[in-house]
């Protein structure tokens, strides 16, 4: 990070911190406002907090260690099958079913960082994609697991029957995971993660135990995605396997790089947005009538995937015009509002972020 | 012959596997191209096909505005496409982030293959899917067994699918050993400064590995779409599924990554394997075909990570 709380300091004048304050308040009331203007709103506002949450997840793998997957609608759907299968078929309650989406997830991300420990470079993208696609044909399609064709109900709790409700929940479990990603990057471990980063056998050299702390970053990852995958199950109120296909895979990886992988805020930012282009851009108003120009047929298409399409051109123009990605533009923003001056563009740390420290 | 005396369930597996092994194995050497010359995995490979097969499929049926063309004068537009496809990727995309890292490059595929996914689905949408039409139909294939005997497949498209497989890859090996813009190719997939110093234009061979890997594409895509039947948009990446572009990965893995020869057949390995299981798996088993492939995949990664012909991890 390119600025740490040290820099919160006693020349912060009171209007200066006055304006900070304002621009927190304001920000958690959107956020809230989000989830209780509507129903509709709200269920958009859940599917962002989800997408924050795997975004955060792959942040892990992709921006600190500084590896590839291509398989997080694997993690993410065994938390979603064993938090609805519990919940349905014994009845254990919400939060224990959370609790146990986020073991199944870290589960298998061991499972895989295992084998990951023993290839090198870039293979990982490769065990990811096989390991991510073999779970959705054939875990998620277990049949007294899944439910069958119909897909296994996960009935909410009564209390979180309503969206709004059901959002705070997710908006609290992504601040709790905004606050254990700020703690791990501030730990001996974030560090850690850094230098494998930048270079596992200088790592090594100076005494990181290597293997360890890839593990670790696996099982974080996982444990995250999976939490995501309970909360999906139980946002739309049943698993059906069919929904963690490749494609949502290859979301992830783009909302991550977009968002600007290494950077916690551009992360969230990211997410935040293809959500917004998931869900909201296909009942957007100018959107609609943008694709009535086209043939009905056409039209109804675009509706559908258009929204693909747009996040990977983004990807593209972002790769080749703006590496490090959302986290690029908003970094100023975000170190005035944890008490740093306001500056403009600063490009010196270029080389410190972004999805790959080294040429 | 001793494969008849196991009948039609050993001996269609088999020559299905072959069949399959040949598809896998195109785009196991696109993949293994793109590998040696740029050391990254290619995410939009198959895509590549797709993209070749639904521009012939426009020019068969015919689609839109297309105007209806004879078979083979569709397929060699189908080819022309995909060679276009992996052309334009390398100019657009590719060759702009020549001095990012690897994980970029790789970021940037996995985009272009979600961007040709993307048109292709807004194109022409999931809901009709189009029937990709064979030239050659029969019945039942009766090398092994019985015909009609429950064990059977449409050939034809079998015997084509393995004839052109193979003449492809004869062609190939001839080209690359044997020619100068073959040659180039290798020489930059070895060293490209030292390639560069002895006067080959590395911007352009990297243009032709790109065109060639398209092509690649392309022929595994026209091939396998009309045996596929029903073609949705993607069908060559797999959503939801193992598509050609994931055994075409475990493919060129098992060949080592790094060997054309290796990547052709570790194609057949997986196709004869992946037909097996499927066969063999018991069917409480979901998914058993992609089960034992992936487990091969992580087996050979972790026994022998440099595959069975390569030279490198």
């Amino acid at each position: 990070m390119a600025t740490s709380a040290a820099t919160i300091d006693s020349r912060l004048t009171a209007p200066g911190v006055a304006a900070r304050g304002g621009a927190w308040v304001a920000l958690a009331a959107g956020v809230l406002a989000a989830g209780l203007f509507n129903s509709d709103t709200a269920a958009y506002a859940i599917t962002a907090a989800i997408y924050v949450l795997i975004g955060l997840s792959l942040n892990v793998i992709l921006g600190y260690i500084g590896q590839m997957s291509l398989g997080h609608q694997g993690l993410m759907g065994s938390g979603a099958l064993f938090a609805a299968y519990l919940s349905t078929a014994h009845g254990l309650p919400f939060a224990v079913d959370l609790v146990v989406a986020g073991v199944a997830g870290g589960v298998v991300a061991v499972l895989v960082g295992v084998v990951a420990l023993r290839v090198r470079g870039l293979y990982l993208a490769l065990v990811t994609l096989v390991v991510g696609i073999t779970l959705q044909t054939s875990l998620f399609e277990v049949p007294s697991l899944t439910g069958g064709g119909a897909g296994e109900p996960a009935n909410r709790p009564t209390l979180l029957l309503s969206n709004d409700r059901f959002y705070l929940v997710c908006v609290a479990v992504v601040i709790g995971a905004l606050y254990l990603d700020t703690r791990l990057t501030g730990s001996k471990a974030g560090r850690a993660f850094l230098a494998i980063k930048e270079d596992e056998r200088v790592a090594a050299a100076f005494g990181i135990n290597v293997v360890g702390y890839k593990l670790l970053a696996f099982v974080l990852s996982g444990i995250l995605a999976g939490v995501a995958g309970g909360l999906y199950a139980f946002s739309s109120e049943q698993f059906n396997g069919n929904n963690f296909s490749f494609l949502l895979a290859l979301t992830f990886v783009l909302m991550t790089v977009v968002g600007g992988a290494g950077s916690r805020a551009g992360v969230v930012a990211g997410s935040v947005l293809f959500a917004v282009l998931q869900t909201f851009l296909a009942n957007f108003f100018l959107f609609k009538d943008f694709t009535q120009l086209f043939p009905t047929n056409l039209s109804n298409n675009l509706l559908q995937f258009g929204p693909n399409l747009v996040a990977a051109l983004l990807l593209l123009i972002t790769l080749a015009v703006n590496p490090r990605g959302m986290a690029q533009q908003i970094e100023p923003v975000v170190a005035w509002m944890r008490g740093g001056p306001y500056r403009g563009a600063d490009r010196s740390h270029a080389i410190r972020e972004g999805i790959s420290g080294r040429p | 012959m001793l494969l008849a005396s196991f009948g039609g369930s050993f001996g269609v597996p088999l020559v299905a596997g072959i069949r399959d092994g040949c598809i896998y194995g195109m785009v196991a050497i696109g993949l293994v191209l793109i590998y040696k010359s740029n050391r990254i995995f290619n995410f939009a490979q198959a895509e590549f096909g797709s993209v070749g097969a639904f521009i012939a499929l426009a020019f068969i049926k015919p689609l839109g505005g297309f105007p209806k063309l004879p078979y083979a004068v569709a397929l060699i537009l189908g080819l022309v496409a995909s060679a276009g496809t992996g052309l334009l990727t390398e100019r657009l995309v590719i060759r702009r982030l020549f001095n990012a890292s690897r994980a970029v490059l790789l970021v940037a595929t996995a985009g272009v293959a979600l961007f040709l996914i993307s048109a292709e689905a807004v194109i022409l949408g999931i809901q009709d899917l189009r029937v990709f039409p064979r030239v050659a139909t029969g019945t039942h294939y009766a090398f092994f067994g019985p015909p009609g005997g429950g064990d059977s497949f449409t050939y034809g498209w079998t015997e084509i699918d393995i004839v052109v497989g193979l003449l492809l890859l004869g062609a190939l090996g001839v080209w690359f050993f044997r020619t100068r813009w073959g040659k180039s190719i290798l020489a930059v997939s070895q060293d490209a400064t030292a390639a560069r110093a002895v006067g080959i234009n590395v911007n352009r061979v990297s243009a032709l590995t790109w065109g060639l890997a398209g092509l690649l594409g392309g022929a595994a895509g026209i091939l396998y779409a009309p045996y596929k039947g029903a073609v949705p948009p993607g069908f060559m990446t797999g959503i939801g599924e193992f598509g050609p572009l994931v055994f075409g990965f475990i493919a060129a893995v098992i060949g080592g990554m790094t060997s054309l020869p290796g990547a052709f057949a570790g194609g057949l390995a997986v196709g004869i394997i992946g037909d097996f299981a499927e066969k063999y798996m018991p069917t409480s088993v979901p998914g058993g075909e992609q089960v034992v492939l992936a487990t091969l995949l992580l087996l050979v990664l972790l026994v022998r990570p440099s595959g069975l012909l390569g030279r490198e991890a």
